[in-house]
Parts: structure tokens; C-alpha cells; sequence
């Protein structure tokens, strides 16, 4: 069936002609969307939502011959989006250092989710105070003070916890396959002296 | 600009490029951003051959989930007005009040909380939640409700929000405009009826901010504001330069290059009083500077000093005239 009449079945409720536009353009949807939340979950969560947009507004498609431009402008708000989240994020910026330096290196690349998913990995077998003090200081950016304040603790335990904790993620990624991790974390040591 | 886009999508960004789109203007951005974007929508070199059929089902199938709840809900509300339509009148109109009725119990007991003008409150939500009402501002929720599934307010004036965490359940402030969905933040909110912006200077935390009128939202981090136009529905992300946030609740009122007009306008809310002004051209006259709002004679020196005008109090009523 060709795009204007799956377009015109649409318009009318079918069903049946949105699942062909689904399978039509879903996976170009997915790609496209990846390149910029450079994360397979929230990408997926996008398109569903694009989808579901085109779904819902289906009665006024003012498109007749192909719907390639109306995903776009679905898809645009929700990219913009992701993307300001993304240059935002510590995680993100670590990550660039890090893409950096192994550029420098030569050794192989890793996708963003990749190295997101290695650090929440090692993050997570550290112990409970010292993983808190890390994503306080690092991934929410308050001072030693501020982390102090919100977990009870004297400043200088919030040092120690950090330099322990920052110690025990090097040895942690160092046995992981990826060695360029260990890279990132001089920049995080610039936060013990915070 | 372009480069920076094309960098980001391939990963191959370096630090000094990520800072560069960072201290970007957001408008600026943006603009560039839906270009670049557009160009790689229709590239060829998309290749999407490595999507697995399983991705593809699995989406489908959540999104047809979705679509089925709403056509669910169609078919019984059809039934039920059929049913409503082939009673007698009367009945029907019984039957109507009854449930408006009902309805009404429900909806009425809300718990509101309001500031006139020159008044604070603070108030405390059953989740703990506190919130400080600058002049003229007013907060609204449903205790029955409140702290069930989420914690939802409605909101006008300007607040700054201490929100505690619940991940299970989100803080959704309704305000003009807007609505805003927050898990364990500090912000300031500004949001009036008659100003032709609204906006939210994020502490700490994370909130996301929703225009209606767009649909565009925006998740933000410490130290950023948004600013929205009420009338595009446009939203802007800046830095926010001040290192505190909601200076009013310090006793202070800060301008920056704020018109004269907008600076008097700003005490005859914080103090609750009127100001008759007699020297026109003086309105749009440019003030920056903090004023330290405990005494209004001391406010009213300073812009008698800056402009060279003269006020005269009587009660609640100011007049201004220039000085010769």
C-alpha cells in the first residue's frame, strides 16, 4: 500500500494503516532519535511518544502525500530537549574528557550508554556513604559543605569518603575491559580539594 | 555551529567544544539546533539496518497499550450518555444535579492559601513540603488528595519552594501556562496573571517546566533559569547569575536594567501601597541595584536620590514628583 493512501486510511481511524506507517518508519525514527539522546531508553520512550502523537492528532494531518516532515516536527521538541539535558549532565561531560583522551590514546571507543552503564556498574559496589558522597559532589555538583550538610557528616569525613571512594571506582574500572576509564577520574580527584 | 552538532552526534566533541555549547545562548542554539537537525533527518546516511525487529515489536506494543486506554474510555461514555438521553426530563435533570452535586463536595474542599498585597506566609504541606508566598500570591490543594498518588498545587503570585523528595510521588504545580513536575528541589516561582512571562530559578534539585501553550518543556539543573513568554509559549534556559535565589526572601528586591515603571511597580507589591507617579518621562528611566526592603523610607531615598524626585507618603497612598 502506498504512503498517500495508508495517510488517508489514517486520517480516517484506521488502525491498521497506522501500524504500517509504524513499521514504516520506526526504525529511521529510532537511529535518528538515538543520534541525539545517546540513550537506547530514552530514545525509545521518544519515538513511543512521537507515535502516539501522530496517533492522537490523526484527524487533523493536513499532509497528504508522505508524513516524513511531520515526524520531524513531532520529534523535534523532544530532541531539543534531550540534547540540553544531555550537555548539562556531569555524566555527559566526564564522558567527552574521557572521548578525548582515548582519542589521544587510540583505543577503541565506547558509546555514551556504554560508559554510563560501566560507571553506574562500579559505582554500585561501593560502599553506601561513599557512593552518596560521589553523586552528591560529582553528579549534583554541591560543595563539600552542601554534601556535609545533607548526610550529616563533618566535611573532612565527606574528604576521606571521596578520596576512598574515587580510589576504590579506579581499581574497580581498571579490571573492566575498557582501561580508558581510569582517565575520567583525574578529573573527578579535582573534587576532593573542593 | 554546525561542526558542534555534527561533533555531538558522532561523539567526537572535545571539552573545550561541550563548553562552548554550553555558554551558547539557548535561543541561538536552539535555531542552529532544529537546522542541523533537519538536515540529518532527511540524510541518506542514516542507517538504520542494525534496528532489531524485537525493538521494534516491543515499542509497538507498549504504544499500542497506550493507544488502547484511551479508546477504552470511548465506547462506555457513549453508552452512558445513550442511556442519559433516552430518559424522561426530569429524571435527567435530577440526575445532572445530583452528580454536579457530588462532584462539587469533592472538588470544594480545597485548602487555599493567599498573600494580599505587602504580605508573606509560609506554609507547610502534609508532605513536608514548605512554601514561602512573596506579596499578592495565592496556593491551592486538595487535602484528601494531596499526597496520595502525587502532590499536586495550583499556583499564582511568586513562591519559593522547599520540596521534599518522594520519588513516588511528583510535585505538579498547575499555574498559568505552565505546569511543572519537581522531585525534591529549592526553586523560586514567578508566575502572576497579568505579567507577560513566567519564571522558575532552580536552586537545587531537578524540576521539569512545561509551557500549555507550546508544549515544549524543559528539564533543568541548579543555577539555571527559564523564562516563559505566556504568549508563544516559548522558552528560554539561562544561567542564573545570582549565586541566591528568590532575593525577596532575603528583604531585598534586585533590578537589573528593570525600567522605572517596573521598579515602583515592585514596591507598590511588596509594601502594599499605591504610587501616583507625576514625572512620566521618568517611567522608562533604567535602574540596577539591589534595594534592602525592611523600611520603605529607605527604599524610597534611594530612588528619590538616583532620579532626583521627591515622595511624599500620606498613609498608603505615595505620590512622586520631580524635583527641579
Amino acid at each position: 500500500m502506498d504512503e498517500v493512501n495508508l495517510i488517508r486510511g489514517l486520517k480516517q481511524g484506521s488502525k491498521s494503516a497506522f501500524d504500517a506507517i509504524y513499521a514504516m518508519y520506526f526504525k529511521r525514527l529510532f537511529v535518528y532519535c538515538l543520534r541525539f539522546t545517546k540513550s537506547s531508553e530514552d530514545a525509545e520512550e521518544i519515538v513511543q511518544d512521537v507515535f502516539l502523537r501522530l496517533w492522537n492528532i490523526r484527524e487533523s494531518i493536513q499532509q497528504e502525500d508522505t508524513l516524513r516532515s511531520l515526524l520531524f516536527i513531532i520529534s523535534k521538541n523532544y530532541l531539543i530537549n534531550a540534547f540540553h539535558k544531555n550537555i548539562n549532565s556531569p555524566v555527559y561531560e566526564d564522558y567527552v574528557n574521557y572521548q578525548e583522551q582515548i582519542a589521544v590514546d587510540n583505543i577503541s571507543r565506547m558509546e555514551y550508554e556504554e560508559f554510563v552503564h560501566q560507571l553506574n556498574h562500579a559505582m554500585s559496589r561501593l560502599p553506601k556513604t561513599q557512593q552518596l558522597v560521589i553523586e552528591l559532589s560529582r553528579f549534583k555538583q554541591l560543595s563539600n559543605k552542601e554534601v556535609a550538610e545533607r548526610l550529616s557528616l563533618s566535611e573532612q569525613t565527606v574528604k576521606n569518603q571521596l578520596s576512598l571512594g574515587l580510589k576504590m571506582l579506579r581499581s574497580l574500572l581498571g579490571n573492566a575491559p575498557i582501561i580508558g576509564l581510569f582517565f575520567i577520574l583525574n578529573d573527578l580527584f579535582r573534587y576532593v580539594d573542593k | 555551529m554546525k561542526d558542534l552538532y555534527k561533533k555531538y552526534v558522532t561523539d567526537h566533541l572535545t571539552h573545550q567544544e561541550l563548553e562552548m555549547l554550553k555558554n551558547t545562548d539557548p535561543s541561538i542554539l536552539d535555531r542552529e539546533l532544529e537546522r542541523f537537525m533537519e538536515e540529518e533527518w532527511q540524510s541518506d546516511m542514516l542507517d538504520s539496518s542494525n534496528v532489531s525487529e524485537e525493538l521494534m515489536v516491543r515499542v509497538k506494543s507498549q504504544l499500542d497499550e497506550k493507544i488502547q486506554l484511551r479508546r477504552l474510555s470511548m465506547p462506555l461514555y457513549v453508552k452512558v450518555f445513550a442511556w442519559a438521553a433516552a430518559v424522561l426530563l426530569p429524571l435527567l435533570i435530577l440526575s445532572t444535579f445530583y452528580l454536579y452535586h457530588e462532584n462539587h463536595q469533592l472538588v470544594s474542599e480545597e485548602m487555599v492559601v493567599a498573600t494580599g498585597l505587602g504580605e508573606r506566609a509560609t506554609i507547610t504541606l502534609p508532605d513536608a513540603t514548605k512554601v514561602t508566598l512573596n506579596a499578592d500570591s495565592k496556593l491551592t490543594y486538595i487535602p484528601k488528595v494531596y499526597n496520595k498518588k502525587e502532590r499536586k498545587i495550583k499556583f499564582s503570585g511568586e513562591g519559593y519552594f522547599e520540596v521534599s523528595k518522594d520519588k513516588e510521588r511528583p510535585f505538579l504545580i498547575d499555574a498559568k501556562g505552565l505546569n511543572i513536575t519537581v522531585l525534591g528541589t529549592t526553586f523560586d516561582l514567578l508566575v502572576r496573571n497579568n505579567e507577560k512571562t513566567a519564571e522558575l530559578s532552580l536552586e537545587s534539585g531537578k524540576v521539569m517546566f512545561r509551557s500549555l501553550l507550546s508544549g515544549k518543556f524543559v528539564i533543568l539543573n541548579p543555577n539555571q533559569k527559564v523564562v516563559l513568554d505566556q504568549s508563544t509559549g516559548n522558552l528560554v534556559v539561562m544561567k542564573d547569575e545570582s549565586q541566591y535565589v528568590a532575593p525577596w526572601k532575603r528583604n531585598e528586591l534586585v533590578f537589573r536594567n528593570a525600567p522605572l515603571s517596573s521598579v515602583l511597580s515592585s514596591i507598590e507589591k511588596t509594601y502594599g501601597v499605591h504610587i501616583v507617579m507625576g514625572c512620566k518621562e521618568c517611567n522608562s528611566d533604567l535602574f540596577t541595584g539591589t534595594l534592602v526592603t525592611n523600611d520603605i523610607n529607605g527604599v524610597l531615598e534611594v530612588i528619590e536620590e538616583a532620579y532626583q524626585l521627591k515622595a511624599v507618603m500620606n498613609g498608603h497612598e505615595i505620590s512622586i514628583v520631580k524635583v527641579k
